[in-house]
């Protein structure tokens, strides 16, 4: 697939917006564009098979290459069925409209427990890797009817695992938790390759560029790159601005870590701390080189409701996608190109926003939010008298050539 | 313990009784200065005590004392079993869970305020039928019901973060006497102890003329103004003896670790100080409970701090013996709500919600009613806090139903008067 490395994009316009019944934590897309996944709060991988077509080409940049779902997955009558639907799209985009789309529902993958937060794709293989915050780890063959895991460890971690991350040749799997452990695995059988007792909760876990680090960080602002092989902290990332102590709540301020500037510089995302409690601070994220630890940039954006970077995407074109969950009703999705002082894009339509998932494509991603009027206090009940929980809408985006 | 063969009512202060408590008090007073200090603490030991614990802002049920582990609104935790089998707790709270066996959890607290402002003091003044006059929070009544201890330090503490100083306002119409000697930041009142270059002599000789200043003011001014004022002097004149309480840096470093080097941690090993030098009632607060925003976060960093100072003040209660005579409770002014909002939070839910208790005439090893499956309502009879007063009175060994206030000559229930005692929660 060749990606679209637009790194001037117009703004992003949604084109798809669907609910998933169950409160979401983490989206991602599968790297060949046909499946979007996302875990929920009830111990379920949500599943959709994404079809419809691509985005129109960027008239200064390589083509969109994403395989279209409907030649690939569908049945023969459904393909039947979809053409006129996609000639009609491409109608549509030659009249300067979106890309239409649509997400299929399939059969959630179950058989976890508590939340499902840590969700990744192998690069290559049709490969599924899902985690619990029971401390559940999974491997699951995702392209078939009825998924079944490939394996499965009931006790990777004692507890929440909070991330999972792929190492660049799909080999290796590294997964953090509150347990205080980063720990590798062999992907293809789930076999324990090293671990290292950090001795705090670690939010975030992303391979370096070489695949022979890991670099994690805890809630308390410490980063570290880990030489795993040899067991040794290779170099330290000082985040202390992630982290503050109000009276007696640590506020873990991290919340994800990715590799922009090819490789050369990391960025943590999260959130510089106001105060704990109803936890309010402003969306901040840090570049350090990674060569060096040193802070090259801390950059912050909008005000201390706006609250935590939940999640964040690498787009091809080099800026960070960042979404934000600040106070109720409140989130953001935004752009930001390193070094850059302010962000090229934000908006502040979507509340609460709890991950992004870019489409391999780089013209579409996926954000998980919540349904407006998601809180108050007492009773909130329907018409029949149930005690009413909240969902998760999923805006599906797609950003002009 | 009270006797298996009586009841914690059957020794209820009278209301005769009540109204000769201060006379009572000072007699024990003299007593206690006449005997010897072993007989003295040993006679100390039988005098009930309360520990009031207040995790202001609002303790998740679901992240402590009732788990809803993989339900819809159960969160990411697991739940541990406790000390007593079939009784779980969050993960959050393992230590707590081996002191089970000690505890008396309440699940199906169902009260009315979900706002703050009323809720901290409904909840802390019992919730009493509208009768004109504030009512007394739990601590000024029980300094008012009990008295101080033979020790004659202050009868009602409270150990806070932030300010300290004489709180008045806790006492509603008992008057100000029945305040609380609050202790911020867990140090005593600005103040309190000597200067250094006052010698004891001079300040003899300034306590004589302030006792006559005194007595002049007095005739002019009303009486529980002037009574509050030498009151505060006396307890704090006890006080200024017993500096040791406060000062945990001389402890060994395995105490200090055991509670936790943290905000609670230390204040808990103060109050625990206070009971074993006899104060009557304590109370430890904690702020920053309200995690309308990421809550679970906030809550698996807040609760294994309480979670490691609770345990360990129970653990050592009941190795001193002195649990078998301390009321504790831990509480807030509300639960949180099962329904998780945006902003990954739980917002404020009075409907169905927990307490802890231990000691002192309360059910060891009880889990006193339960809520649905999921947690969003409580099962069957839901219990207010009018019932959470008339419990503790009557586990201190006082009867609620009988037992009034003299307000100026006004008869006033020291509880709701349509309420009854948690008989299930009472040994």
């Amino acid at each position: 697939m060749n990606a679209v490395p637009n790194a001037n994009p117009g703004e992003p316009k949604e084109i798809k917006n669907i609910v998933s019944d169950q409160q979401l934590l983490c989206a991602r897309f599968s790297p060949c564009g046909q499946f979007l996944v996302a875990g929920s709060h009830e111990g379920s991988v949500r599943r959709w098979r994404v079809a419809g077509e691509k985005p129109a080409a960027a008239p200064n940049a390589a083509p969109a290459e994403a395989p279209d779902a409907l030649a690939d997955l569908l049945s023969d009558d459904k393909k039947k069925a979809a053409k006129p639907a996609k000639a009609k799209q491409q109608d549509a985009k030659a009249a300067g409209e979106a890309s239409a789309v649509e997400f299929a529902p399939l059969a959630p993958l179950t058989g976890f427990n508590g939340w499902v937060q840590a969700l990744a794709f192998h690069p290559s293989d049709k490969l599924l890797f899902a985690a619990d915050s029971w401390g559940k780890l999974n491997c699951t063959a995702y392209d078939g009817e009825s998924p079944k895991p490939r394996w499965e460890n009931p006790a990777a971690h004692d507890g929440w695992i909070r991330r999972i991350a792929v190492s660049p040749d799909g080999k290796l799997l590294a997964t953090c938790g509150r347990d205080g452990f980063v720990r590798v695995w062999n992907s293809a059988d789930g076999k324990p390759v090293a671990k290292h007792e950090h001795g705090s909760d670690i939010f975030a876990v992303v391979f370096a560029p070489d695949g022979t680090q890991i670099v994690f960080g805890d809630g308390l602002g410490k980063i570290a790159a880990l030489d795993f092989s040899a067991g040794k902290i290779a170099r330290e990332f000082d985040a202390a601005a992630l982290h503050k102590l109000d009276r007696l709540q640590d506020i873990d301020g991290l919340r994800a870590l990715a590799f922009v500037k090819d490789g050369k510089t990391l960025v943590a995302a999260g959130l510089l701390p106001k105060n704990g409690g109803t936890v309010q601070g402003t969306p901040m994220l840090l570049y350090f080189n990674f060569a060096s630890g040193k802070l090259e940039q801390q950059f912050t954006h909008g005000d201390v409701k706006d609250g935590y970077i939940e999640d964040i995407a690498v787009h091809p074109g080099g800026y960070v996608i960042g979404v934000s969950s600040g106070v109720p009703g409140n989130g953001m999705v935004m752009f930001h190109r390193p070094d850059e002082k302010t962000a090229f894009y934000f908006s502040t339509k979507i509340a609460n926003c709890a991950s992004v998932a870019l489409h391999p494509d780089g013209r579409r991603f996926a954000v998980a939010a919540t349904n407006k009027g998601s809180n108050g206090n007492g009773r909130r009940l329907s018409a029949d008298g149930e005690y009413l929980g909240n969902n998760s809408p999923l805006h599906l985006f797609e950003i002009p050539a | 313990m009270n006797s298996p063969l009586c009841k914690p009512w059957e020794h209820a202060f009278s209301r005769r009784q009540f109204l000769g408590a201060s006379a009572g008090a000072l007699a024990l007073g003299a007593f206690g200065g006449l005997a010897s200090s072993r007989a003295a603490e040993a006679m100390r030991k039988k005098e009930k005590q309360v520990l009031f614990v207040w995790l202001d802002g609002g303790i998740s049920q679901l992240e402590s004392w009732d788990p809803k582990p993989n339900t819809q609104f159960g969160g990411p935790f697991r739940a541990i079993p406790t000390s007593v089998p079939g009784v779980h707790f969050s993960e959050l709270m393992p230590k707590s869970a081996k002191q089970m066996h000690r505890l008396c959890v309440v699940r199906s607290l169902c009260t009315k305020d979900n706002a703050h402002s009323s809720g901290v003091a409904r909840i802390q003044r019992g919730d009493p039928k509208t009768r004109g006059v504030p009512y007394p929070f739990f601590g000024s009544a029980i300094s008012k019901l009990m008295g101080p201890t033979a020790s004659k330090l202050p009868a009602y503490v409270w150990i806070k973060p932030g300010s300290g100083g004489f709180k008045a306002e806790d006492a509603g119409f008992l008057g100000p006497k029945y305040g609380s000697v609050a202790f911020g930041d867990g140090k005593p009142p600005d103040d309190l102890l000597r200067h250094a270059s006052l010698t004891t002599e001079a300040d003899e000789e300034r306590n004589e003329l302030r006792e006559m200043l005194n007595k002049r003011y007095a005739e002019q001014r009303r009486r529980n103004y002037t009574e509050a004022s030498s009151y505060v002097f006396d307890t704090a004149q006890e006080l200024m003896k017993r500096a040791d309480i406060f000062d945990t840096t001389k402890m060994p470093a395995k105490e200090l670790d055991r509670y936790g080097r943290t905000e609670i941690g230390q204040h808990m090993l103060v109050a625990r100080n206070m009971l074993e030098a006899g104060v009557r009632f304590v109370k430890v607060n904690s702020y920053g409970w309200d995690t309308h925003g990421d809550n679970f976060n906030g809550h698996a960093s807040l609760v294994p701090k309480f979670d490691r100072a609770f345990a360990a003040i129970v653990e050592d209660l009941a190795a001193s013996g002195l649990l078998e005579n301390t009321l504790v409770v831990a509480m807030s002014e509300f639960g949180r709500t099962p329904r998780i909002n945006g902003h990954v939070g739980r917002d404020h839910w009075p409907e169905a919600w927990s307490l802890a208790m231990a000691g002192c005439g309360v059910k060891a090893g009880a889990v006193v009613g339960a809520t649905n499956e999921k947690g969003t309502f409580v099962k069957d009879e839901g219990y207010d806090i009018g019932s959470v007063f008339h419990t503790w009175f009557n586990a201190l060994g006082i009867d609620s139903q009988r037992v009034e206030y003299d307000n100026h000559g006004q008869p006033l229930p020291i509880a709701h008067d349509d309420m009854k005692p948690i008989k299930e929660a009472l040994v």
